[in-house]
């Protein structure tokens, strides 16, 4: 849930990065660390595993300058994908504004995207926040590994898979390529934002 | 395409999962390959290249198995519980300095990062005003971490030290061996001067956390406003969810039931437990006549206990 701070006139929103394990969630953060040098505050935090997973989550603050005369900060968090992790994905969703579902493209994925947005919504709904009503935008990550003969659903399968019922924004991308990750993250924050301006109906 | 490109793509395929750190597929793509392998006779060197593969699959059941055996909540580094601090305790303006401290520690036990937690708690036991939920959740972090041995150590310790007052030490010596007894463990913890039973002022204000709450037999009600003002009632607990109470309301008593609306707050109440009458205060949750079985016409209520 977004802290506004009517005296400061300063809003701190939180976007969250779901998706299964090994989908690119933290590379998506990592590639914002580096391309959005003027908008990130603070350094990126990943606590992660021996193995390279993300064992808590990644964090990095981003500061949007002045929107309605309003100073607009944004702390954008990964989830841990892993099954295991499933209590720490959920306290990390908590107070959650916007929401990134990154699915992987890999064919092989297929089944553990499907089980990660019905866990999504699960935990939202333990929230008491509903997965059609919340900002969530759609990333179908790692699309460039078709070039190297790695099998990948098309769009049309994901949007299907994923997608059909909710039809939020969606984008491709390959994050560690950074293709599709502004958009992504850019789409996101408008969404958010267009709705805590409606919900704290904050103004100039 | 060849039987021969068939398994070099399997095997490419498999390396290629492997970057992705994603073992299983990668194994499942090698063990595809020994399939295709071994019911093919024209595949020159089969048993050295079936030997190769196989220690391909030993290095990534050993990743599979190092993975799947890792604690799910390591400790991680002083500077990342006090991130982990700052970035998921929720706290409320009207929070005093030791709640936000009992809410620190109790990020960090959800973490999982329980040793810093119950140093956090233990710190936080001889103040008043938290020293039950402190207690509580500092027993329930060595339980978590260590043994009920321990737990039961830490428990004489406090009462040893005079720690925590007598009356809260019945309340942590209750939920402790609550705790003892679910495990089936035969430990039974003596009651330090037992039978002190007295009105106690409100300890701890509750929230969602809060799940462990005693189990409570009956309440009292003083009425401060409205139709029954002035006047004590006492009803019987049918059911107990946590801190969520049931009572059942005689339909004859329509004054009683007019009192106590929707969202009306209870601030003067009585909490009778098997061990000791607590003061705290409660809000109805829901009233509902009960439409069907013996006790038709009769309302159902829930208590929301606020603080105890």
């Amino acid at each position: 849930m977004a802290i506004f701070n009517i005296q400061k006139r300063e809003i701190e929103c939180k976007i969250v990065y779901y998706g299964p394990g090994r989908c690119g969630k933290t590379t998506n953060l990592e590639y914002i660390f580096k391309a959005f040098k003027k908008q990130v505050t603070g350094e990126m935090v990943s606590v992660d595993t021996e193995g390279d997973s993300t064992l808590f989550f990644d964090f990095l603050p981003l500061g949007l300058g002045k929107i309605k005369g309003c100073d607009v900060r944004v702390q954008i968090f990964t989830v841990p994908g892993q099954q295991k992790y499933s209590s720490t994905r959920k306290l990390v969703l908590k107070g959650v504004d916007g929401v990134v579902f990154v699915a992987d493209s890999l064919e092989v994925r297929r089944e553990k995207n499907m089980l990660s947005l019905k866990d999504l919504q699960q935990n939202l709904k333990d929230y008491g926040l509903s997965i059609s009503r919340i900002p969530l935008v759609m990333q179908y990550n790692k699309r460039d590994l078709a070039s190297e003969g790695l099998p990948i659903m098309s769009i049309e399968k994901m949007e299907r898979d994923l997608n059909r019922q909710l039809k939020v924004p969606s984008f491709q991308a390959s994050a560690i390529k950074g293709t599709g990750v502004g958009n992504t993250l850019q789409e996101c924050l408008k969404m958010t934002l267009i709705s805590l301006q409606r919900e704290l109906k904050w103004s100039q | 395409m060849s039987i021969k490109d068939k398994v070099k793509m399997l095997l490419k395929e498999a390396e290629l999962y492997k970057g992705q750190r994603l073992l299983k597929e990668s194994k499942n793509k090698y063990l595809e390959a020994i399939s295709l392998i071994k019911t093919n006779e024209l595949i020159p060197n089969k048993e050295s290249l079936i030997t190769a593969i196989n220690k391909k699959i030993d290095f990534l059941n050993n990743g599979i198995v190092r993975w799947e055996q890792s604690a799910s909540t390591p400790e991680v580094s002083p500077k990342v519980q006090d991130l982990i601090q700052k970035l998921f305790t929720s706290e409320d303006i009207k929070d005093n300095d030791a709640v936000k401290a009992l809410k620190s520690a109790i990020t960090l036990a959800k973490f999982g990062q329980y040793k810093r937690a119950i140093n956090e708690f233990n710190n936080l036991v001889s103040i008043d005003h938290v020293s039950v939920a402190a207690a509580k959740n500092s027993i329930k972090c060595i339980v978590e971490n260590a043994t009920i041995e321990d737990a039961v150590a830490q428990y004489h310790q406090w009462v040893n030290k005079k720690t925590l007052k007598s009356d809260r030490i019945m309340v942590i010596r209750k939920y402790l061996q609550d705790i003892i007894d679910k495990t089936g463990s035969i430990i039974s913890i003596d009651a330090p001067n037992s039978s002190e039973q007295k009105n106690v002022a409100p300890m701890y204000e509750m929230d969602e956390q809060d799940e462990d709450i005693i189990d409570i037999t009956s309440i009292g009600i003083r009425f401060n406003h409205g139709p029954k003002k002035g006047e004590h009632i006492e009803l019987d607990v049918s059911f107990q969810a946590g801190n969520v109470l049931s009572l059942i309301v005689s339909s004859s008593d329509k004054l009683l039931i007019e009192s106590l609306k929707i969202g009306v707050r209870l601030d003067d109440m009585d909490f009778y437990s098997p061990i000791a009458i607590f003061k705290g205060s409660g809000v109805v949750e829901s009233n509902t006549r009960i439409e069907t079985g013996p006790k038709r016409g009769d309302y159902s209520l829930d208590i929301k206990i606020h603080s105890i």
